[in-house]
């Protein structure tokens, strides 16, 4: 417990440092940017939005401090501001229709990623030299050495330009009505889904494999693994339950600390589907100028992966009887 | 409860009494392969156990007696390789086993205590559980009977049975021993192969825990062979002693006999670094020069480069064999021969 | 205890020695670490993949002879041919012109960004180890927080706040996110190696605790930095292009990410032009495996259980 209760402390710490980055990275910039972002809503505004706007980002006549506390104030109120790429929709709408895209794709994608590579790698290491060991690991290291947006790429020239099996872009068939009720509309988005989601698995897979192999061949060199042979239980158990049960460890942990990568990959990916996720709003806002869109991306995926991080504590704390 | 009582008590075969061996080693040869050179580890190595006896392996570090008793259960990983020889247990050929068989076999009959109850034990799992699995792994029994004789097992080890779904992490060192020896009694084997048991753990604790197996051992009637390279607690435990040298058995005799007469010029250097039975812990290091490059072990008899009382020309050109040098007692050295030392 | 930390089975093998042969073979002065990296099959091939890359790097002016690769040379879209080995893009560049001059800037801004990484990430992560006490705590905790902050977001934030940066601002940015994986890592050898014996002697003789870092720890976890290091640039390649490739770099530079950049702009996928994708995409992915490669010889060398064995057949 003590262990849970100290990192929730560490994720505030960190999730306080994210906001004051937020912060303080457009007040570095020589000021040009804050005057260009404002300028952007110049002749689109009323005068009283655009001073509310300004407030909720602390751009106030006010001491640095009295800055930070407003743009505090109206985040823990939820006021993120208003989108300019989106306009008038605020951030907060924004993100949240493009955040359940990238969930339900990158979320599962790499969850799938995380369990197909930590399976195989245990069937790795138990069978040194097999199939899985000597073919598979070799060829998802060389996939995984790939940079996502080019696995991208190349799935999407090859499979849907080429074979045309796949949509080339989007989340579903846009001239299909949006009705998660309809069988025709949910095929549309598992096709739509389904080679992003490929490019994001296969392109992750290598690294937990590996990763699990080398810490189950680890684990396999304990006197408990051979004392549980040597018990007569099933080759089975002993693999899962007193070797992999201890090498996974390392890799939930693991697993905490790479998913800042592997969101970064997820982005790219979206972006080269044009998959309204995050990672293609984000670039949108990027292009567009669009800072408050920006920033509050910038935010939410932040503490996605504090979330993300504080539950896989949880399933350590689960795993492992010595954190308790 | 008497049902379940005896439906773990296994009726001895042999008769107190009888000199039929339990186990039966026979030449036996294991050798570890790697890129740079094969290593022979162990090299014709014969010996018995008697039911209900204690047997002891002495000898240095690296002198194999570890792989003996990892070949002896066969766990022995690549790459060490069992190359000749033959291992019976109560007449059954247990290099002639498949993996199936011994799987079923092992634990039933022989189990192993390994050197560090820390490494033995799964740290995720609690010791109960590791007993269970012992025992379901070899009997259709219920989890819930299972458990039970769990908590019989703890009490005869001397841990508080309410001590079951503790993690290792949780018990002191030797509490954790206790606990590898209690899921090696699970199925009441046979004989027991304790590889330097207590080597971890503080002299006290090692004293009681010594005192507590021997005491189980007469309970249930169970062998034993006992490696260590601590001598002194080796006199105290064992009815026999075999002294390993480079891969060999060297010596064999009595305990008693062995402590007031060895032979060896190897024991016997041994035996000098030993003041008394009851006098602070002697640990084999007295012996000048080192042992033996395995991959190219010496000509001739294996110690002669470092033994004393050598005959030149002889022990470095001929190897001596495992004689009887006196009523139970045999010993490797041509010194002792009569042919050729009158 | 005498061999506690010695797999089971394995306890009484006496060390192998090494053949007097295999000793005395020819004496070139190579140090040891780069002869058993060369020894291990897959960091040799690795070292081969990223020698090759650096050769044409190097040799980019000899083997694509241009002033300015990002030149109009001919007519567009056209497949490879003798004229264009990898064809044109779709405004007449000369793709082999742009992927041979382009490795100079990947690889350059690759290797400058994780060498600056590690010159952080062992300011730190030594320090925060061998000093300890309430500066390891502060170090440690804002290494976690950039460990934990996702990377890629951060660094597009810059970016866009950046407004198109050019490779020297790119470098800045990636190294100031990036550094914490490396820190954390040699922090916890750090730690190890300040309880060692060798430590104690040097800092009973007196060394200043700079010399000691310096001289005593930071040798004796070489195969650490080195693959630290090899990671950082890996990643600094991988996401260099990832920004460019999203328009986020300078789009004139001429570079593998902005020749994707420029395939993608151009509908690349979706007219068949694979050639203006695949070699820069290609040239990104076999130096990022020889990398990768060389890390996992170095793994191999560095923890021999992870070695193949020759006997395996009745492991299991």
């Amino acid at each position: 417990m003590r262990f849970l209760v100290r990192r929730t402390g560490f994720y505030m710490v960190a999730a306080l440092i994210a906001i004051t980055l937020n912060f303080f990275i457009p007040r570095m910039m020589s000021g040009d940017p804050v005057t260009a972002m404002f300028a952007r809503f110049q002749g689109r505004l009323e005068p009283r939005t655009m001073d509310a706007l300004r407030e909720t980002f602390g751009f106030v006549d006010a001491p640095i401090h009295e800055q930070y506390f407003t743009y505090l104030q109206n985040l823990l109120q939820g006021n993120f501001g208003t989108s300019i790429t989106a306009f008038p929709a605020p951030v907060t709408e924004v993100i949240g229709n493009a955040l359940v895209w990238t969930l339900r794709l990158a979320g599962t994608a790499t969850i799938v990623s995380f369990v197909g590579g930590t399976l195989l790698g245990i069937f790795a290491a138990w069978k040194r030299g097999r199939f899985s060991d000597s073919v598979i690991l070799p060829f998802l290291s060389f996939i995984g050495a790939f940079p996502y947006f080019f696995v991208a790429m190349l799935l999407l020239y090859i499979l849907a330009f080429g074979l045309k099996w796949f949509p080339l872009s989007h989340a579903y068939d846009l001239s299909i009505r949006v009705d998660w009720g309809s069988p025709e509309f949910v095929m549309s988005v598992l096709q739509h889904a389904a080679l992003p989601a490929f490019t994001i698995v296969i392109t992750g897979m290598g690294g937990w494999m590996l990763g699990m192999r080398n810490n189950m061949i680890g684990v396999l060199g304990e006197d408990y693994i051979v004392m549980a042979q040597a018990k007569g239980l099933s080759d089975r158990r002993v693999m899962l339950t007193y070797a992999a049960r201890n090498a996974i460890l390392p890799s939930v942990t693991g697993f905490a600390m790479s998913l800042g990568f592997a969101i970064g990959g997820a982005l790219l990916t979206e972006i080269v589907f044009s998959y309204p996720g995050i990672g293609f709003w984000l670039l949108s806002a990027v292009n567009g100028r669009d800072y408050p869109l920006m920033q509050g991306i910038f935010l939410m995926i932040t503490l996605a992966v504090l979330l993300a991080n504080f539950m896989a504590d949880v399933i350590y704390v689960m795993l492992d009887p010595r954190a308790r | 409860m008497t049902t379940t009582q005896r439906s773990w008590a296994k009726t001895r075969t042999t008769e107190s009494g009888t000199t039929e061996p339990l186990l039966m080693v026979r030449d036996l040869e294991v050798e570890y392969r790697t890129k740079r050179a094969i290593v022979r580890a162990v090299d014709h190595v014969s010996f018995d156990v008697f039911p209900n006896e204690v047997l002891g392996l002495a000898g240095e570090s690296g002198c194999g007696k570890s792989t003996i008793a990892h070949a002896v259960t066969r766990i022995l990983k690549p790459p060490a390789y069992i190359t000749g020889g033959k291992v019976m247990f109560n007449g059954i050929d247990l290099l002639a086993m498949d993996e199936d068989n011994l799987r079923g076999f092992r634990w039933e009959h022989l189990a192993i205590v390994f050197q560090s109850a820390m490494n033995a034990l799964n740290p995720v799992m609690t010791i109960g559980n590791q007993i269970i699995d012992a025992i379901q792994a070899h009997m259709p029994v219920s989890k819930r009977d299972a458990r039970t004789r769990a908590l019989e097992l703890l009490n005869t080890v001397g841990i508080d049975p309410r001590r079951i779904d503790s993690y290792p992490h949780q018990l002191s060192g030797g509490m954790r021993q206790r606990a590898v020896i209690a899921i090696a009694l699970a199925l009441n084997p046979e004989l027991i192969i304790m590889d330097e048991p207590t080597t971890a753990l503080d002299v006290v604790v090692q004293k009681q825990i010594l005192y507590e197996v021997q005491q189980l051992k007469d309970q249930f009637g169970f062998s034993i062979i006992f490696i260590t390279h601590d001598l002194s607690l080796l006199v105290e435990i064992s009815d026999r002693i075999a002294i390993m040298y480079a891969g060999e058995i060297v010596e064999v005799a009595p305990s008693q006999e062995l402590f007031r007469n060895p032979k060896h010029p190897y024991t016997q250097r041994l035996m000098n670094s030993f003041p008394s039975i009851s006098g602070p812990k002697q640990v084999l290091a007295g012996i000048p020069g080192s042992p033996p490059d395995l991959s190219e072990p010496p000509t001739g008899c294996r110690f002669h480069p470092r033994c004393h009382v050598k005959i030149a020309g002889l022990c470095e050109e001929v190897h001596p064999a495992l004689l009887e040098v006196a009523p139970n007692h045999s010993a490797a050295c041509h010194l002792l021969d009569p042919e050729v030392a009158p | 205890m005498e061999h506690s930390n010695v797999p089971a089975g394995q306890t009484t093998v006496v060390a192998p020695v090494i053949h007097p042969k295999s000793a005395r073979r020819l004496r070139l002065p190579v140090p040891d670490w780069l002869r058993s990296i060369l020894h291990n099959r897959k960091a040799a091939a690795g070292i081969a993949i990223l020698v090759f890359f650096t050769l044409i790097a190097l040799f980019a002016n000899q083997l694509a002879p241009t002033r300015n690769a990002a030149r109009i040379v001919g007519p567009g879209s056209q497949a490879p041919s003798a004229d264009f080995l990898f064809g044109t893009s779709r405004q007449g560049q000369d793709i082999f012109a742009q992927v041979v001059h382009g490795a100079r800037t990947s690889m350059a801004v690759g290797f400058v960004t994780g060498t600056v990484i590690m010159l952080i990430a062992i300011t730190i992560g030594l320090t925060a180890g061998y000093v300890g006490g309430w500066i390891d705590e502060l170090l440690s905790l804002i290494t976690n927080v950039f460990l934990i902050l996702p990377g890629l977001p951060l660094i597009i934030v810059v970016a866009g706040w950046l407004n198109r940066p050019g490779p020297f601002t790119v470098v800045l940015v990636l190294s100031v996110t990036s550094w914490a994986y490396a820190a954390r890592v040699l922090r916890s050898q750090t730690l190890t190696l300040r309880n060692s014996e060798f430590v104690a002697a040097a800092r009973v003789v007196g060394e200043p605790s700079w010399r000691i870092i310096m001289f005593e720890i930071l040798p004796n976890m070489t195969s650490l930095v080195v693959s630290a290091w090899i990671g950082a640039v890996l990643y600094a390649i991988l996401t260099e292009a990832g920004l460019e490739f999203i328009g986020l770099g300078d789009a004139n530079a001429v570079t593998w990410g902005t020749t994707l950049y420029w395939a993608q702009n151009n509908q690349a996928l979706l007219t068949g032009n694979w050639w203006t994708f695949i070699p820069p995409g290609m040239c990104i992915a076999l130096v990022g495996f020889s990398l990768t490669l060389i890390n996992y010889g170095i793994d191999e060398i560095t923890n021999p259980r992870l070695q193949n064995q020759e006997h395996e057949g009745d492991a299991k």
